[in-house]
């Protein structure tokens, strides 16, 4: 530490002259060679950059089998060391961890490229999901690998729905749509296990991240439902059957969430989860029954956001709240636009527009500001 | 929490970390011994796209399949029959998916008999894209055909193209 702070602490009567002179003994005989180490740390993180380069630029040299290799001790070696350093957790295990499924992931594309194989990608992240969705859920602490699930979960699941309508661009068989629509829905129910752990275990974190993650996921879905409304009626759409089991098996798997959630979750906040989780069912009826008008679309859109600010403002989700009134006065401001088509060609029209937004704008903060609740420690 | 709880959740824990490594070593072994098996032949193939042969890490190109004429692009739902010594083919048959043939073709799900990829080191990139664009040349793609039709292409060489007849 610097001793020049002590001259002026003890210059301002912060301390006095024996306390001064034993800090001053404590500090020389327990100087870190402060300097030494940062040399130190420098010549390792240059041989272990250079080491990096020279093998990265020779990769395409080194045999397909011989780089392979590389990559799978690499993650022997993280999983040996995940595993010694169980129970103690921490930063350091979940960046591991999160590491170790990341490389899990490459080695897919690895070994695609030295045997020449392919394979669509949905194939992959799900053969994945089957291999490192176990490690994740019992090991994982926090919100990286809890979003590292998420998004493979996510992102195999559209892979699949791709991949089977770019096959057969018409799908007329009812059980090919439910099980896709089934895929992608999946992912909403890791909120129904984490709502189970929650409870369980010891890392709550990793489980609250979860269960919010999906919230979001399913509060997406909910809203790309309501935009779709707008074109319509659907029942009357030729492809009418499909549509209803399109909705109605998202609504079952979000429905089956809500039960689960509300089962597993007792405490005021759980029950309050449960109930949007109820909403978010709902949603895609609604929007089947309602479809085929601009205004009542939006509506439904905006009653879904603001449904979600509510939530978050029982549950006292500060975030939650401020995005969920930015949505829904971002919502309203396209509105006006949608119904007064002309506004933006006339002066008096732009005049109108702009002090709409204004007051839109000015009333959302005000909302979130006044409304917002406080911010978790 | 009691002793034997604490227990299998530790061995639980463990074996969640052994499985990735378990299975990531038998997908590797299945590429690994697919990779190995199978008759090699050599394709003629030319650029897909003379203005977009390379596609990230991958060269594309059309197979151009000994005695099959430009509109008999083997389509969705076919497979071929290979005639000829390895790796040498002398022509090939178009026939409806599932015929029995001594030697067959067949593409991937969702794949197609009609063009492929290979993929390629960066250095490379280059020089094969030129050769590939370059008419005086013939580029010849060695698949590697296991016995129930699946192939996989294995690597590109190219040879003076043949003066036309």
């Amino acid at each position: 530490m610097s001793l020049r702070k002590l001259k002026v602490w003890e210059a301002a009567g912060l301390v006095d002259a024996a306390t001064a002179a034993r800090i001053r003994d404590w500090e020389s005989t327990h100087a870190s060679p402060v300097a030494m180490r940062a040399v130190i740390g420098i010549a390792v993180l240059a041989i272990g950059l250079g080491l990096i380069s020279v093998v990265a630029a020779n990769w395409d040299a080194v045999a397909g089998v011989a780089r392979l290799g590389v990559h799978f001790a690499l993650m022997v070696g993280l999983a040996v060391w995940l595993w010694r350093k169980s129970g103690v957790g921490g930063m350091a295990a979940e960046g591991g961890l999160f590491v170790f499924g990341m490389l899990g992931l490459t080695f897919f594309g690895h070994i695609g490229q030295v045997y020449q194989t392919d394979s669509p990608l949905w194939q992959p992240l799900a053969l994945w999901l089957v291999l490192f969705a176990p490690a994740i859920l019992l090991r994982g602490t926090g919100w990286l690998n809890a979003l590292l699930l998420m998004v493979v979960m996510v992102t195999a699941a559209w892979g699949f729905m791709a991949w089977t309508v770019g096959l057969q661009p018409r799908l007329d068989r009812i059980d090919e749509t439910v099980r896709i629509v089934l895929a992608l829905a999946s992912p909403v129910l890791l909120a129904g296990l984490a709502a189970w752990a929650h409870t369980r275990s010891a890392r709550e974190v990793f489980w609250r991240r979860l269960g919010e993650l999906a919230l979001v996921y399913a509060a997406g879905g909910a809203s790309l439902f309501a935009i779709a409304s707008a074109d319509g009626p659907w029942r009357s759409d030729e492809e009418s059957t499909r549509l209803l089991w399109s909705v109605i098996v998202t609504a079952s798997v979000t429905l089956v969430t809500a039960l689960l959630v509300r089962t597993f979750r007792r405490d005021a906040e759980g029950r309050i989860v449960a109930i949007l989780w109820l909403g978010l069912a709902a949603m895609p009826l609604l929007a089947y029954a309602l479809s085929g008008n601009k205004v009542v679309a939006a509506l439904l859109f905006m009653a879904l956001w603001a449904g979600i600010a509510f939530a978050a403002l029982r549950a006292g989700w500060r975030g939650a709240f401020q995005a969920a009134v930015g949505i829904v006065a971002l919502r309203l401001v396209l509105l006006s636009f949608e119904l007064g088509g002309d506004l933006l060609t006339s002066g008096a029209g732009l005049i109108a527009s702009g002090l709409l937004i204004l007051g839109v704008a000015w009333l959302a903060l005000k909302v979130s500001k006044r409304y917002a609740p406080e911010a978790r420690p | 929490m009691s002793g034997s709880g604490s227990t299998l959740r530790d061995t639980l824990r463990a074996v969640a970390l052994a499985l990735p490594l378990i299975g990531l070593a038998a997908a590797w072994a299945v590429s690994h011994h697919r990779g190995q098996q199978g008759t090699d032949w050599e394709v003629p193939v030319q650029g897909y796209d003379p203005r977009d042969l390379l596609r990230g890490h991958y060269i594309v190109f059309q197979y151009e399949w000994p005695g099959l004429d430009d509109d008999d692009v083997p389509g969705p739902g076919t497979m071929l029959c290979i005639e000829g010594e390895a790796p040498r083919i002398d022509s090939v048959e178009v026939v409806p998916e599932g015929t029995r043939c001594p030697r067959p073709v067949r593409a991937a799900f969702g794949d197609t008999l009609a063009a492929g990829k290979l993929y390629i080191p960066q250095d490379k990139a280059r020089g094969l894209e030129e050769q590939l664009a370059d008419p005086a040349l013939r580029g010849i793609v060695r698949l590697r055909v296991r016995d129930n039709g699946r192939y996989t292409p294995m690597d590109i060489r190219f040879e003076p193209r043949p003066p036309a007849p």
